[in-house]
């Protein structure tokens, strides 16, 4: 791991315990930094959902801005905070099959009601389909447990399995400065613990 | 399901995870959406919007890795208790302006656009955004008027 991606992953878990709701009490009292920490949070969700459905990087780019830009027209007025992840996924969801739909027809929906429709009858297969976010809803939680791990779990974890950071074995025994042989244990010891924080 | 199961599970989940971080000129855009949150209103009624952010496509930010992925130029700008979102996008030298006013209080109501060379009306609609299209190049002041305050946005350059 990287030392500059060593440093954002300590700098992410200052926040990491605080939840969505406390972070946007925060907000909503004016801590701008709790919005920064929002916006960290959720930035690579956002984004990946466009991505995942096969918007190019600048629909997706507007995409993400058209969610934040809600998010932060409606903070006010949001009345169940602690569900603020299914809103950020279902309105990323209502943004990206919109975009689609007018590439694709060259026509906006007629009513929201017409746009539910559709979303509801999306086929299993689609990246739009319920399966396909709640994947991404799983591993952008698996994300988040990786950061409440302690730094060598969260190090090997990250190491082993994640593929922006992908190493062997013997890599990530040097990094942690242990025998090669110890990191198939630590690996499963480090597993269970982050199953643990999912449980929760 | 087995603890065994779900740590096969959470394993595939993050071997499959290919999602990336966002641009960062964009995330830095969504973070400063919230200098434009209002604070509280003043007696002067004549606000002159102050610039936050000026995102121009596929150049970087300083301090910043990676360039902007948006198609428009975008310009965020804070007033009082509004915020001012302006896309711009520009072919041949004529420019099209799309703008939102955030906050309360600027439905359906007049929008005036004026530089030396020309000047554009148009209103706001119920969601408070506006578009201004053809618009040629040269620098402009953007005008927002409701009933109680006018929000102006001064030297908005349409040449770059």
């Amino acid at each position: 791991m990287t030392e500059r991606l060593t440093e954002r992953v300590l700098e992410e878990s200052k926040d990491i315990d605080r939840s969505d709701a406390e972070l946007w009490k925060a907000c909503v009292s004016g801590d701008d930094s709790a919005w920064s920490r929002l916006v960290e949070r959720y930035q690579r969700l956002i984004y990946a959902i466009p991505r995942r459905a096969g918007l190019t990087e600048e629909q997706s780019s507007d995409v993400f801005q058209d969610v934040f830009l809600l998010l932060f027209q409606k903070l006010d007025q949001i009345e169940q905070p602690d569900r603020l992840r299914s809103w950020i996924v279902t309105t990323a969801k209502y943004k990206t099959w919109a975009l689609i739909r007018s590439s694709k027809t060259n026509q906006t929906p007629k009513s929201s009601e017409e746009l539910e429709t559709e979303m509801e009858n999306l086929r299993d297969g689609s990246p739009l389909a319920d399966e396909a976010l709640i994947e991404l809803e799983q591993q952008h939680l698996i994300r988040a447990a990786l950061q409440m791990l302690e730094e060598r779990c969260r190090k090997i974890l990250s190491m082993i399995y994640l593929r922006d950071t992908v190493a062997s074995y013997s890599e990530v025994a040097k990094e942690i400065g242990v025998g090669a042989t110890s990191i198939s244990p630590l690996r499963a010891r480090c597993l269970k613990k982050l199953e643990k924080i999912l449980r929760k | 399901m087995s603890q065994e199961k779900k740590i096969e599970k959470i394993i595939r989940l993050m071997q499959q995870d290919d999602s990336v971080d966002a641009p960062g000129g964009t995330v830095t855009w969504a973070k400063n959406l919230y200098l434009t949150r209002g604070r509280r209103p003043s007696l002067v009624r004549r606000i002159v919007g102050a610039l936050q952010a000026d995102l121009l496509p596929n150049r970087a930010l300083v301090g910043e890795r990676s360039s902007s992925a948006a198609r428009a130029r975008q310009m965020l700008f804070a007033a009082e208790d509004n915020g001012i979102d302006l896309r711009i996008t520009g072919v041949r030298r004529k420019f099209g302006i799309k703008g939102q006013i955030l906050g309360a209080g600027f439905e359906n109501t007049p929008v005036h656009l004026s530089g030396n060379e020309a000047s554009f009306e148009t209103k706001t609609d119920e969601s408070a955004t506006f578009e201004l299209v053809g618009v040629p190049a040269g620098i402009y002041s953007l005008t927002l008027k409701n009933d109680g305050a006018e929000i102006v946005l001064e030297g908005i350059d349409l040449n770059l």
